[in-house]
């Protein structure tokens, strides 16, 4: 059987984040309708038809089915906290459903560092964050702040 | 362009819910489905020994869980999937949150246009969680495809001991 030993990921510290450090971006997807039906489940909500009924969201002149606004910003806010490390805490986080996410499509996880800042002996990082699509549109534009850890600290 | 934002609609910027608890405590296996939801098998949510050694000292579950925690209830025997029998229903939702009115506008479509959080702690197994609703802003933007109407919803979300978990702003867009 295949076994992996899941651990949590490793501390980032404030001093190893430069301004403009781009992290490597991860992938998640082809994103299938079963990945919206497991959110749907996971937060017990059925409601909005279009989310799993390709004939309901073409009746109301969608596309097809769109994979939820929040399962897509849930992906990229763990993004984030694999990005900022075991011991970041993050202080808040935006996100914007701005283009359709549907069956089939890739989501990639995209994030830099805009601004480090220490204020009140605290240290900050905020983040300029997108998904992009498999054809390099932007899906979701979002941000966050964290506080750090210091090196020594 | 026809203006949506009539009295009546401004009427009901600043109305707040009661505080709404959701229906069960978290469960550990309703946190595992949210991991799994969202594709992060991390310890902190569900190994003991090493969320020992985290900031956290303990199990968490993960930050978005508490928007999502609340279930329909034991006792509301009306079956949210039913309302398509309805003959006035045309297929859109406008009661936005539990214990907030419904927002009058005919417009056809409600979408999602995402959220800013402000997070202070998470919740654990065994917390109960409430909410609290308020309808912070309501107004409209006419664009090239038609009139946009931008609701701004602030939920503050705690447990029921009083411990603040997340504040969010949710922007729902009628078109």
């Amino acid at each position: 059987m295949f076994k992996v030993n899941m651990v949590e990921p490793p501390v980032v510290y404030f001093e190893d984040l430069a301004e403009g450090h781009e992290f490597p971006t991860v992938t998640k997807g082809p994103m299938m309708v079963g990945h919206q039906v497991r959110w749907a489940g996971a937060c017990d909500n059925y409601e909005s038809e279009f989310h799993h009924d390709e004939h309901v969201a073409k009746a109301a002149g969608l596309p097809g089915i769109l994979l939820s606004g929040p399962l897509m910003a849930s992906l990229l806010l763990t993004t984030v906290t694999q990005w900022l490390g075991r011991d970041a805490r993050l202080v808040r986080f935006f996100d914007q459903n701005r283009g359709a996410t549907m069956p089939r499509d890739t989501a990639l996880m995209n994030g830099r560092v805009k601004r480090k800042y220490l204020e009140s002996g605290k240290a900050f990082v905020e983040l300029d964050l997108s998904i992009t699509n498999q054809r390099s549109e932007v899906t979701t534009p979002g941000s966050a702040l964290a506080e750090m850890p210091r090196r020594g600290g | 362009m026809k203006n949506h934002v009539t009295d009546d609609v401004r009427a009901i910027i600043g109305a707040q819910s009661s505080w709404n608890e959701a229906t069960n405590a978290v469960e550990a296996s309703e946190v595992r489905r949210f991991f799994q939801a969202i594709i992060d098998p991390k310890p902190v949510y569900w190994d003991e020994d090493q969320a020992k050694e985290t900031r956290y000292g303990g199990t968490i579950a993960p930050p978005a869980f508490a928007v999502h925690a609340f279930r329909r209830g034991t006792d509301e025997t009306i079956d949210p999937l039913d309302a398509g029998l309805d003959p006035e229903f045309d297929g859109v939702s406008r009661a936005l949150r539990p214990g907030l009115p419904s927002v009058p506008i005919a417009l056809p479509r409600v979408l999602n246009g995402g959220y800013e959080y402000e997070l202070f702690s998470y919740p654990r197994v065994g917390d109960r969680i409430k909410c609290r609703s308020t309808y912070r802003d309501i107004y409209q933007r006419d664009g090239k495809t038609g009139p946009m109407v931008f609701i701004v919803i602030e939920d503050e979300y705690a447990t029921a001991d009083g411990r603040p978990l997340l504040k969010s702003l949710n922007t729902m867009i009628m078109r």
